[in-house]
């Protein structure tokens, strides 16, 4: 069965030059979740929230079976670690059809830094937190208080301050990976 | 940061005149056309987004008091402290407040044109403290020391041969001039600066009363480096950034980047609700927002406060026929454009932007392009009229009081029994009274006499009779007194030997014969 | 017919060439003799008062007719546009009425009496420029291409077609470091189409156009829609 509203999502996504993996179901997610995520580390650390998806999917022994290694948090050198780290793994509360949008929220467990300063980013979301429009996930939002940060996420960072030619990886991540999970 | 122009001059003329011969300017300005179709970027939901953003706006400045309040206590309520700051020196002052206080020596800035418009680069420079520009755009001006051409991209001024020219001076090595390069350099180059800064120094494109929220909208991940890392944030918000509810975003966010990029959205949009919560790593620890005002609640309750719904896309820069001719340092200001025409003359304090809204076709486009429907035209009108007398002619003639209706602003133009506040200022401000008086009368005695058809036929008489003396030539002057303005750019077309009243005249008598033709 | 000072004086033939149109589609054109000039470059200038006294005498001219027919896109929009909010609140309802009675040429033929065809043969290649506020403030642009081809002219549309020729009234005299290369922009534009001339509802853009064609040779003939079609009818 066709969802619009995944379909849209799957192309705005892709025009914005994320690479789109499934949607997928739990087990077959968990491991190309680890298997993306490592493969973008290239031997760095890959920075991860505390998120209970993770554990759920395993994710830290896939990825120690990689030879992968994870950067948390909760670790007393989180702060000058990060910036080296090569991955940044997160997963998004929504995610917008008509603009692709990766929505992240901030918290104690996941800090805002994990998808922007590693190089890469992997970001887990699952089908069902998908919504049509900009409009949708305001309206998502404004039912609970904000976190301190709200962060929309389209692709790779980018620019067209040379000329109006679009370039990518300025600032932000220069490649987005989204590992759709089925529900 | 000094604020050198590509195109100097003490007058619009002067620099236009220097832009259009600047055949580098004139090579990098051809690329603007393809933002031209942005601002017509037309799906099915453009009409009602426009209807519904421009509502939001026009209820947003008719109680921009209360919605400003309502702003500040909510940003309170997160934790980040408020302050107002009536003139741009006040706004710098907050800022290095800040900045003393929590001992910043390293500061990092994303885009804003609002810390432009306060000149902060220059009171940090002048207070001792390094801040770097981190828009990639902003960044190569920086390097320049050339002040932005255009407020959405910095430097398109630029061509790609000239930014690898710049860097490469500033790298001491030489550069390709290829756009991954140069993006893949710049990367590099602010990256350690990110990670070093004690401070980060934002604009805000919204914020949202409800919730006490900043909501910056970018491309590059600069911004939501410059709210990420360093401990301290401030964010200067022009008052008009202010937003009633979160979900008025909804409307305000798309139509914003489809009509500055012609993206569904950026590709980041970060919501700031107060700084670092307890026990997160990283976020600002101290957040702090600055509201300008620089004279833009007078502008509240005049004609003029349309131009307050403005939400900085730039389509209106894209579309014009003069900015695509002259680029942005024609005008010398930090908002150029039909945009800027309107609100420099307005905002500044001195005889900034006098000129400005002289330098414009009217064409209209755009007043076409704008998302949330000022009619920026009809605002360039209206300032012709009201700037007649000087330097504080719009000021005074911005604080005449008048309620507004919903759609009025703009509406009535100073006509006959309008006793502009301008036009008696002029009596007394030296420069510009006799210029205005004499033209005054020429207008005057001009529309008296052409009110009466006699005054009318008898002037053109007089013009036909002074063409020829002049040396016109089947219908054609090269040059006449008084016409250089158009004389050294064109031919003038003088008046024809027979009018059309004359000729219609005979065609009376002739049929009256029997016949109709001419 | 508001034939506009423009046309009076200097393109008087335009004018003749407007009212055998209005007669071929079987119009009775009147000309009323006291009218004089919309006011617009009092307007563009920044001198309502000025302004104001031309728009009076505008609306009593012609406050008694069934419709004002006007040869420039941006004198009929002067009217429509400005008019009401020149005036004082105590003639609106005058100015309204009148305003909305009045139409530019092109958009009269083919929008209130419904004429495309007047018998005019032009078997021409054109290029249309579309002047500004005809087409931004009274929706100019279907009517002259439909009387053209009606006509058996060849259209070929040129590159931005709405981008402003550079006249804008007192601009073209202020500021002709910068209405120089706008009307070379246009010109280039509809010489790129190989059209034998660039066609327009307005004189005040076609005549900027053509002092800067007499001083760079680039481009084809501007001329005025009416003109053009009225040379065509037998």
């Amino acid at each position: 069965m066709v969802n619009p509203v995944l379909q849209r999502f799957l192309a705005a996504a892709r025009d914005n030059r994320c690479t789109v993996h499934g949607p997928l179901a739990p087990p077959a997610a968990g491991t190309t979740i680890a298997s993306v995520a490592s493969e973008r580390a290239d031997g760095g650390e890959v920075a991860v929230g505390d998120d209970p998806l993770l554990d759920e999917l395993a994710i830290p022994d896939l990825l120690a079976a990689r030879g992968a290694t994870m950067l948390r948090p909760t670790d007393p050198t989180w702060s000058t670690r990060i910036a080296r780290a090569t991955v940044g793994l997160t997963s998004a509360r929504l995610g917008v059809a008509d603009t692709g949008s990766l929505l992240l929220g901030s918290s104690a467990g996941s800090p805002r830094a994990t998808g922007l300063l590693p190089p890469a980013h992997v970001c887990i979301l699952r089908t069902g937190a998908i919504v049509a429009e900009v409009a949708d996930a305001l309206e998502i939002l404004a039912r609970d208080p904000l976190p301190s940060a709200v962060t929309w996420i389209g692709g790779p960072s980018r620019t067209g301050d040379i000329e109006f030619r679009i370039t990518f990886g300025v600032h932000g991540p220069k490649t987005v990976d989204v590992v759709l999970i089925d529900g | 940061m000094s604020h050198c122009l590509v195109t100097p001059g003490r007058t619009f003329a002067e620099r236009a005149e220097r832009a259009t011969q600047n055949t580098e300017l004139q090579r990098a300005l051809g690329n603007l056309s393809v933002r031209l179709h942005t601002a017509r970027m037309v799906d099915e939901r453009h009409r009602d987004w426009k209807d519904r953003a421009s509502a939001i706006r026009r209820e947003t400045v008719a109680d921009l008091d209360s919605w400003l309040d309502r702003a500040e206590k909510a940003l309170q309520r997160t934790g980040a402290t408020v302050s107002r700051a009536a003139t741009p020196e006040e706004a710098c002052d907050a800022v290095l407040d800040v900045a003393r206080r929590v001992g910043a020596h390293r500061v990092v800035k994303s885009k804003s044109m609002a810390t432009e418009e306060i000149e902060l680069g220059d009171a940090f420079a002048a207070a001792g403290i390094t801040s770097l520009e981190t828009d990639f755009g902003e960044w190569i001006a920086q390097v320049a020391g050339e002040r932005p051409s255009h407020i959405i991209t910095p430097v398109i001024h630029k061509t790609v041969d000239q930014i690898a020219a710049l860097l490469s001076g500033y790298a001491q090595r030489s550069l390709p001039a290829d756009h991954e390069f140069l993006t893949e350099f710049a990367r590099g180059e602010l990256r350690p600066h990110f990670l070093d800064a004690d401070l980060g120094v934002t604009g805000a494109n919204f914020v949202v009363a409800e919730t006490g929220t900043i909501v910056l909208v970018t491309n590059e991940g600069n911004a939501r480096l410059c709210t990420t890392v360093p401990r301290v944030l401030v964010c200067v918000a022009p008052v008009e950034k202010v937003v009633p509810r979160l979900t008025d975003l909804g409307v305000l966010l798309p139509l914003l980047t489809r009509s500055a990029t012609g993206q569904p959205l950026s590709n980041y949009v970060t919501m700031l609700t107060g700084p670092r919560r307890a026990g997160e790593v990283d976020g600002p620890e101290e957040l702090h927002v600055v509201f300008l005002d620089h004279n833009r609640r007078a502008l509240l309750g005049t004609p003029y406060e349309d131009m307050l719904a403005c939400i900085r896309c730039g389509a209106c820069l894209n579309v014009c026929p003069v900015y695509r001719t002259v680029g942005g340092h024609a005008y010398d200001s930090v908002y150029p454009g039909p945009m800027g025409k309107v609100l420099t003359p307005l905002l500044s304090a001195g005889t900034a932007g006098l000129d400005l809204p002289g330098a414009s076709t009217l064409c209209g486009a755009c007043t076409e392009a704008c998302p949330v429907e000022i009619p920026l035209a009809d605002l360039l009108v209206r300032l012709r009229a009201d700037l007649r007398g000087g330097r504080d002619a719009a000021r005074v003639a911005a604080g005449r009081k008048h309620v507004p209706r919903s759609g009025e602003a703009g509406r009535r133009l100073p006509g006959e029994g309008y006793a502009s506040p301008a036009s008696r200022l002029a009596l007394t401000d030296g420069d510009h009274a006799p210029n205005r008086r004499t033209r005054a009368f020429i207008f005057r005695t001009w529309s008296r006499m052409w009110s009466s058809p006699a005054g009318y036929r008898a002037s053109i008489s007089v013009g036909r009779a002074a063409a020829r003396l002049f040396g016109a030539k089947a219908g054609w002057m090269r040059r006449a007194p008084g016409t250089a303005g158009w004389t050294s750019t064109r031919d003038l077309p003088v008046p024809a030997r027979h009018s059309f009243r004359q000729r219609w005249r005979a065609r009376t008598r002739v049929s009256q014969r029997g016949d109709e033709s001419w | 017919m508001f034939v506009t000072c423009v046309v009076d004086a200097v393109t008087p033939e335009t004018g003749v060439a407007a009212v055998r149109l209005l007669e071929a589609a079987g119009c009775a054109v009147e000309f009323p003799e006291a009218q004089t000039c919309c006011g617009q470059p009092a307007v563009s200038a920044g001198e309502p008062e000025a302004a104001t006294r031309l728009a009076r005498h505008f609306v009593e001219v012609f406050d008694g007719y069934d419709a004002v027919v006007v040869p420039s896109g941006s004198c009929a929009a002067m009217v429509h546009h400005w008019y009401e909010r020149l005036l004082p609140p105590e003639w609106a309802e005058r100015v309204h009425a009148l305003s909305t009675r009045t139409y530019e040429l092109s958009q009269y033929l083919v929008d209130v009496i419904g004429q495309m065809d007047l018998g005019a043969r032009v078997d021409t290649r054109v290029t249309v420029h579309d002047s500004c506020h005809g087409l931004r403030n009274l929706g100019i642009r279907d009517q002259p291409r439909a009387l053209l081809a009606q006509a058996g002219a060849a259209i070929v549309e040129m590159e931005e077609p709405e981008t402003c020729c550079g006249f804008g009234g007192s601009f073209s005299l202020i500021h002709g470091e910068v209405a120089g290369p706008l009307a070379d922009a246009k010109l280039r534009h509809a010489a790129a189409t190989g059209a034998e001339c660039v066609v327009a509802c307005d004189q005040a853009c076609l005549l900027h156009l053509e002092g800067r064609r007499r001083r760079t040779g680039i481009g084809p003939a501007p001329v005025h829609v009416a003109d053009l079609l009225a040379s065509g009818l037998p």
